[in-house]
């Protein structure tokens, strides 16, 4: 065991950030913006883990022309009425200084004419997505990273949280964690916690599929109310690797089709079509494939070349994307937006999160919760994930920030660590464990059996 | 998922180890890179797009997985 003080590493700052992604980068400026010290700790490499880097890089922003309620009303049906409306308009009544914070941070977004650049957000009938000029969120996250060492974010990278750490009267006193690539134990000390770790997914099939659930889990663990655990994130992707712009394609002009050649989606949402929530999509797809009908492919033979050109610009001109469509070319033979594949129905992870409230506190006093380890709702539209974990973040790094002014740090009991610790340990020493391929085939199977 | 690392060119720098999302790489004896853990491999590129002598090779395919049908 490593109980030898020597091999502990502890750092005490006001505000502890559990997790790099557009939530846990966003939680840190804010707190730090309020004149907190803050640390920022990633079980990989904050502002690269999670799926905040393969994101397509679309935010869905309400511009001062637009109607607030337009917004939310889209949102909400688009989440079968199964989402906090107050949280809906509260992500989109910050969004324009958000926009306006990543501009100054140099992150532009395309405009032309004077006028932002936007697609209408798949499965809604009002909502924009603006473009940043970089194309996909990669860049974006690498520059949110960039911001937070300015303003003297301790970034901790590779070291893998697994617990909460209470004082003797339950309050939250920061968290416990081991050296991915140092044999050493963390303790990250801390007046207040945010949990910005997303959910859990077994590996599925999106990128980022490293998604193990342990921030909900240890929150749920200190006595903080859960949400959302019966729902889940299913997407539709590449059979044989990744495109990030499922939801971009159709809006530029591409169409699902079936091996018949038939643009079923007509059938299956009559108003928006190929447009529709990614839930539909990929119900649609799912029943196409059990009739006989796979594969299924997103039509890009039928785009003109005006509509691939515009996604070029929009998604391959920046990131890992144009490294994949050159490789898919070269040693492949074929180019992604000239030639249809395969695209598969496909589970992603679960959308259980830390129940919040509108300053993203949960249950237990001190304790926050950000990005996709909040409830955001239960169905993924492009540009919302951002939209929804920046905001989560951005409130969720300012009530940390205020809640540590008016505390101090906790007494913690060293030797009490031991136990949590042990009990991290314990499973490890079996050497055997679930397959989880084997996890997601039998989620998938219950899934799709069951639907409508 | 990654596919191989040039040790040759490999000037030892650690850069894809640190940026790796999921641990997939490791500095070897003579401090190269090398590819430890490729199962664990989810194709961001980033350790190729890192690497200041391009000795890094990633290909597009990811690990087949499984439907439900």
């Amino acid at each position: 065991m490593r109980q030898d003080h020597s091999l502990w590493e502890v750092l005490k700052s006001d505000v502890l950030i559990i997790g790099g992604g557009f939530g846990g980068l966003w939680a840190a400026l804010r707190a730090a913006e309020s004149g907190a010290s803050v640390t920022l700790v990633d079980k990989s490499f904050a502002g690269k883990s999670g799926h905040s880097y393969f994101a397509g890089g679309a935010m869905m922003v309400l511009l001062p022309e637009d109607d607030p309620d337009e917004y939310v009303y889209d949102i909400t049906l688009g989440n079968e009425w199964l989402v906090d409306q107050e949280m809906v308009a509260g992500v989109f009544k910050g969004s324009y200084d958000r926009l306006k914070d990543l501009e100054s941070f140099g992150f532009p977004f395309r405009k032309k004419g004077g006028a932002y650049v936007w697609t209408k957000a798949r499965g809604t009938r009002n909502v924009k997505n603006l473009w940043p000029e970089h194309a996909t969120a990669a860049d974006e996250v690498t520059i949110l990273r960039k911001v937070a060492l300015s303003r003297d974010v301790k970034v901790v990278d590779h070291v893998y949280i697994y617990d909460l750490v209470k004082d003797a009267n339950c309050g939250i006193a920061g968290a416990v964690g081991i050296g991915v690539k140092d044999p050493k134990n963390y303790l990250l000390h801390a007046k207040s916690v945010v949990i910005a770790t997303n959910s859990g997914g077994y590996r599925g099939h999106h990128l980022a599929c490293e998604l193990q659930g342990t921030g909900p889990f240890m929150a749920y663990d200190a006595g903080a109310r859960i949400k959302n655990p019966e729902f889940h994130y299913i997407n539709i992707r590449p059979a044989k690797h990744e495109i990030e712009g499922s939801g971009i394609l159709p809006a530029i002009g591409a169409r699902w089709t079936n091996a018949k050649g038939v643009h079923y989606m007509d059938t299956y949402d009559p108003v928006l079509k190929d447009r529709a929530p990614v839930s539909k999509i990929v119900v649609a797809a799912a029943k196409e494939a059990i009739k006989g009908n796979a594969p299924i492919s997103i039509d890009v033979e039928g785009m003109t070349e005006e509509e691939r050109e515009k996604f070029r610009v929009l998604q391959v001109s920046h990131g890992w994307m144009p490294i994949l469509f050159e490789k898919c070319r070269r040693e492949e033979g074929y180019d992604p937006l000239q030639d249809n594949i395969e695209w598969q129905p496909a589970y992603e992870a679960n959308k259980l999160g830390v129940d919040a409230d509108l300053n993203c506190g949960t249950a237990i006093e001190g304790l926050f919760a950000a990005g996709m380890a909040r409830p955001l709702g239960i169905n993924p539209f492009t540009g919302w994930s951002i939209a929804s974990c920046t905001w989560s973040g951005y409130r969720a790094g300012e009530s940390a920030g205020e809640y540590a002014k008016g505390t101090e740090l906790k007494a913690i009991d060293f030797n009490a660590l031991t136990e949590s610790t042990e009990t991290f340990l314990e499973p490890l020493k079996s050497g055997q464990g679930v397959d989880p391929d084997s996890l997601v085939h039998e989620i998938q199977k219950i899934l799709f059996r069951l639907m409508p | 998922m990654i596919r191989s690392i040039d040790k040759r060119a490999c000037v030892g720098c650690k850069i894809c180890e640190m940026i790796c999302p999921g641990d997939v790489i490791v500095m070897d004896a003579e401090s190269k890179a090398e590819i430890k853990y490729a199962q664990d491999c989810w194709t961001c590129f980033s350790c190729e797009m890192a690497c200041p002598v391009k000795a890094v090779d990633v290909h597009p395919f990811r690990k087949p997985r499984p439907m439900a049908w």
